[in-house]
């Protein structure tokens, strides 16, 4: 933890996030399998999916501490080390989860789309285990606003209440969307905007330009996710057309 | 002329064929409690063992994962393949929800 940083549980911290990390997966899983079973897709392909989504999840979490590691060529710092206390991102492991679905899917032969049922258990997940991340790791940067902790933002808090405000909407539009599955990549599109911004907040280190890694990281698949979004409105503009025309 | 058996109450005679299971639920979550042990455990111990403690380290680790995947592709039973697909799900847990705590573990250890 760097100087003038604040964080407000030391003892057993590691524990306590671990405990919540595993409270948001263990919800997450639920959340899927209900979803799954309300939309009678809860066949045994899914536990492949769930499977290479998690193994992709982990992986993806510590390639930031990989690539610092290699980056690191003078010092002492090993891959092994990087593998043991390296970075742990969530943004990495969300792009790796989402990679290892896409690879599952493959092995499997699914045809069918998963979106719907990942969305709102990604959203109460990380709503659940961010808590662990408030609660063990450093605040956020300095502040004077009157809800600021000990003069820091309470960023974690901020993302919490991001997650938890999106668990809710997708649940109340998850039978509104034409494509169902176009949830994730709402959720994900919105969630890319608002952690952009949210990084202003956090005790991250500076990469360049005034920006964090994390914001490096949403700015190089930006693209992507446009990319994404443009496909999921192209057809409700053309429905809307049509419908005018009629 | 197509024949249609008058319905004796007894439905369909042969049943429709199920789809085969490839994963048997039980091996699944015996799976997941097995691979999340031993991803915690068999690290720990290549952790304190001296000398090849970081290559067994990898080695245990990354062990349950190959394992499970090996189990869970193999064209065995659905005990077999359910147990590994299972591992690999433990696996995948575990390292998720150690993001923090492994760290105080190993750091104690070392």
């Amino acid at each position: 933890m760097g100087p003038g940083e604040v964080q407000l549980v030391h003892q057993h911290a590691s524990l306590l996030h671990g405990l919540l990390v595993g409270a948001g997966v263990s919800a997450a899983l639920v959340v899927v399998w209900a979803e799954a079973r309300r939309r009678g897709l809860a066949d045994e392909r899914l536990l492949v999916l769930i499977a290479a989504g998690l193994v992709g999840g982990a992986v993806g979490m510590r390639v930031a501490g990989l690539v610092r590691a290699l980056d690191d060529v003078g010092g002492s710092a090993t891959v092994l080390d990087a593998w043991r206390y390296g970075a742990k991102s969530v943004l990495g492991g969300l792009a790796g989860a989402y990679a290892g679905v896409l690879v599952g899917k493959r092995l499997t032969s699914y045809a069918g789309r998963t979106g719907a049922l990942f969305a709102p258990a990604v959203a109460l997940g990380m709503a659940v285990g961010r808590w662990g991340c408030f609660l063990t790791e450093p605040l956020g940067r300095p502040s004077n606003l009157p809800w600021a902790i000990r003069g820091h933002h309470p960023s974690f808090l901020y993302e919490i209440a991001f997650h938890a405000v999106a668990f809710a909407l997708l649940l109340r539009w998850r039978d509104r969307f034409p494509e169902p599955a176009d949830l994730l990549v709402a959720y994900l599109a919105a969630y890319a905007v608002f952690r952009f911004a949210v990084e202003f907040t956090r005790a991250n280190d500076v990469l360049a330009l005034g920006l964090t890694g994390s914001q490096w990281f949403l700015l190089a698949v930006a693209p992507l996710l446009a990319w994404r979004v443009a496909r999921v409105q192209r057809p409700r503009a053309a429905a809307r057309t049509a419908q005018a025309a009629a | 002329m197509s024949q249609v058996p008058p319905d004796d109450g007894w439905g369909q005679w042969p049943p429709p064929a199920q789809p085969e299971r490839r994963f048997a639920k039980g091996a699944v979550a015996g799976g997941v409690l097995l691979g999340i042990v031993g991803t915690i455990g068999l690290p720990l111990l290549g952790a304190v063992v001296p000398v090849i403690g970081p290559l067994l380290f990898l080695g245990l680790l990354l062990g349950v994962l190959v394992t499970g995947i090996v189990l869970a592709a193999s064209p065995g039973p659905p005990v077999r393949r359910g147990l590994g697909l299972g591992l690999v799900i433990g696996w995948g847990v575990t390292l998720i929800v150690a993001a923090g705590l492994c760290v105080a573990i190993l750091s104690s250890l070392g």
